[in-house]
């Protein structure tokens, strides 16, 4: 399950993380809360593995060479967590399920290149749409702030900054120019949480 | 005193088969005596009622003529309903009687209705997005006169009527219950206005601009579910009193469906899925009804939730007594009403940050005047401008409206760049200098696009159009824009605790 991890590629600059969680979505499950907690274990587990790096594209996370052991570790987590529902859901429906699939795999300059690309591409397009999100917000701020949901908005934005500190450091260790973007991006989002607090 | 009403109904024409007659309908002249035929080639009909000084009289008058009207043309029915490219309205009248408004009376007419206009628009708007109130010609919003009105361009959506009334003109081409609605609401508030002006009280009636923008854009595009219906209310019942509503049927459950599900008649129509010309030919027939025409049209398989809610409004819409029972019915409403800051249209849908970097970056950029803005009137700009100055601005930037903005003895240069994707020009910053002085009063650029070099290309380009070295002044807290200046030569003095002046030196920095 783990392959990669582990496994000699110590001398590589990066790797990317490849993944087939096992989704709730199965007629035997249905008005079971077995489909809850199988929902909840692919939450945490698609969360786990998107904070490891980057996502370069759907199930795809490009992850930098100092992150091996959080790697091994994210992975071992995520086979526990899905041992425990599986196991349990089998139990109780005699039914047996596959496993989630994930896959490291170490890469070579020209590959790091080309996904480097991807998470790029990617990340640009959803700087340029939180930048535009958070204007708007800024742009509504009289309207938000009388509303009665201004606690949620406070709570959405924190959550958002610490999102994207994350991505940041993420960024600079895989070496993709944007920090700058991503700087403005939170120097916004902080202005706006002045700007709620203010209210 | 008494007010009177009548309404110019465009529509087109629906056959039994369902064929929509979208040009000028020849046959569609047939009017009972009092009416008017009006040669209009924007709808396939044009009807003008005569004078109405009550609900009664309208409601016996339109079921007469919309009843002799499909008899005569067996086979087809109004359609009032304005499909791609129509712009089909039903223009509001509200007079009296016996003489022509003076200005004065149009003027405070006009005023106390414009604050429920947005309302009564978005009661009456259909589709949703209302063609007709967002981009039409024939009813152009009041701001783009200055707020001066009821205005005496023809098209303005309050404009002042020849024919000595107050033309309110934003309504989209419904049935006859809706507008019926409508004008009952605006008599009630012109008679009060009447009143209170003849006898030498003046109301005080402030209008509220910037709702009236916001809900006007909200209301037709997102329909009545998006404005705070308890606030009109309110202020219909503190303007009018808490009077009686009138006990026809299609009156009370209109309202009763707005308030509590914020369905407007379109918004029954589209979901019921009934048969357009029957849909329409019952209503135009049956003025007084509306539920009873609609509910004997549908099948309720499938629409259960239509049906659940209109079988609601049947049952109780009639002890709806008063306003306050209205108002009593949105605090009855499930869930928190929805609320919309509607951005205005030359604000929304801009361009990606990186789209407009790449343009910056390959000089495909401009910075001109308000005037020269390709394929966007002065005003637009102007109000584009008074937009970044309050929203992008910060809160030391003094805000200006559109109409200061065209007139200030600074000029207003602003930056453009071409969106692709939206095949226009949109504004993402701007800048304000007195050209003799050399003193920069305003430096805004839209959030989304700082640190993209649009601020120093800005001050680069009024260097040239200055007659004086530029000064101005900057937050000590604005530390890019201070960083800017540093960068650009700028000399940066000590003004206040807040506030810094920068001056460019004599012969120029940078």
């Amino acid at each position: 399950m783990n392959a990669g991890v582990g496994l000699g590629f110590n001398s590589c600059a990066s790797f990317i993380v490849v993944y087939d969680l096992i989704s709730e979505n199965w007629r035997i499950l249905r008005d079971s809360e077995l489909k809850d907690k199988l929902r909840a274990a692919r939450i945490r587990a698609t969360s786990l593995l998107h904070n490891l790096g980057v996502l370069c594209t759907e199930s795809v996370v490009l992850v930098s060479g100092n992150r091996r052991e959080e790697i091994e570790r994210v992975v071992s987590e995520i086979n526990a967590i899905y041992d425990s529902v599986l196991s349990e859901v089998e139990r109780a429906l005699g039914v047996a399920f596959p496993r989630p699939i994930i896959r490291v795999l170490g890469l070579d300059q020209e590959q790091y290149n080309a996904f480097r690309e991807l998470a790029e591409r990617r990340l640009r397009e959803a700087i340029d749409a939180n930048i535009d999100r958070v204007s708007s917000i800024s742009e509504r701020m009289e309207d938000l702030k009388s509303s009665a949901n201004i606690r949620n908005l406070l709570a959405s934005l924190r959550k958002l900054k610490r999102e994207w500190l994350r991505i940041k450091n993420h960024v600079i260790a895989l070496g993709i120019p944007l920090e700058e973007d991503i700087d403005y991006l939170i120097e916004l989002i902080d202005s706006a949480i002045h700007a709620v607090r203010e209210g | 005193m008494n007010v009177s009403f009548g309404i110019e109904f465009e529509f087109d024409v629906i056959r039994s088969d369902g064929y929509k007659i979208r040009h000028v309908f020849e046959n569609g002249y047939r009017c009972i005596r009092g009416w008017n035929y009006q040669n209009d080639h924007t709808a396939g009909v044009e009807l003008r009622s005569p004078v109405w000084t009550s609900l009664d009289e309208a409601i016996i008058n339109i079921r007469d003529q919309f009843s002799y009207w499909c008899d005569v043309l067996h086979g087809y029915a109004p359609y009032a309903y304005n499909s791609e490219g129509r712009s089909l309205g039903m223009h509001i009248h509200i007079g009296v009687p016996d003489r022509r408004l003076l200005r004065s009376e149009k003027q405070a007419i006009a005023k106390a209705c414009a604050n429920v206009y947005p309302f009564l628009a978005a009661l009456q708007a259909q589709p949703i997005p209302s063609h007709r109130g967002l981009t039409t010609t024939f009813a152009r919003p009041i701001w783009r006169y200055n707020w001066r009105f009821p205005n005496e361009d023809h098209y303005c959506e309050i404009s002042d009527s020849y024919h000595g009334t107050v033309e309110f003109r934003l309504f989209d081409s419904n049935i006859p219950q809706v507008a019926l609605v409508n004008a009952w609401f605006l008599q009630k508030i012109s008679e009060r206005v009447l009143n209170d002006v003849n006898n030498g009280n003046e109301l005080g009636i402030r209008l509220y601009r910037e709702r009236y923008i916001r809900d006007r854009e909200a209301g037709l595009r997102y329909g009545i579910g998006t404005l705070d219906v308890r606030r009109y209310l309110q202020y219909i019942k503190n303007l009018i009193g808490d009077i009686e509503l009138p006990r026809y049927p299609f009156f009370r459950e209109i309202l009763y469906l707005a308030v509590k599900y914020g369905l407007n008649p379109y918004g029954v129509l589209s979901q019921s899925r009934v048969s357009e010309y029957y849909y329409f030919k019952q209503m135009f027939c049956n003025p007084d009804k509306f539920l009873e025409n609609i509910l004997g049209l549908m099948n309720v398989s499938g629409n259960e939730r239509l049906y659940e809610m209109l079988n609601d409004a049947f049952q109780n819409a009639p002890s709806l007594e008063r306003i306050s029972d209205l108002i009593a019915l949105v605090s009855r409403r499930e869930g928190v009403p929805l609320t919309v800051f509607a951005i205005p249209e030359h604000s929304r849908e801009l361009p990606s940050r990186s789209y407009v970097k790449a343009r910056i970056e390959a000089g495909d950029y401009g910075i001109v005047r308000i005037f020269q803005v390709p394929n966007m009137s002065p005003d637009v700009v102007a109000e584009r401008i008074s937009y970044l100055l309050r929203y992008h601005g910060g809160r030391y930037v003094r805000g200006m409206k559109p109409e200061e903005i065209i007139e200030a003895p600074q000029r207003f240069y602003v930056f453009i760049v071409r969106d692709e994707n939206s095949d226009r020009y949109v504004i993402i910053g701007t800048i304000a200098v007195r050209v003799r002085t050399g003193e920069v009063s305003s430096l805004v650029v839209d959030r989304r696009y700082r640190r993209l070099g649009v601020a120093k290309r800005l001050l680069q380009f009024v260097r040239t159009v200055s007659e004086r070295p530029l000064y101005g002044y900057v937050r000590r807290s604005n530390e890019a824009m201070i960083r800017l200046l540093h960068s650009m030569g700028f000399e940066l003095r000590e003004h206040d605790d807040r506030v810094l002046m920068f001056r460019e030196p004599e012969g120029g920095g940078e």
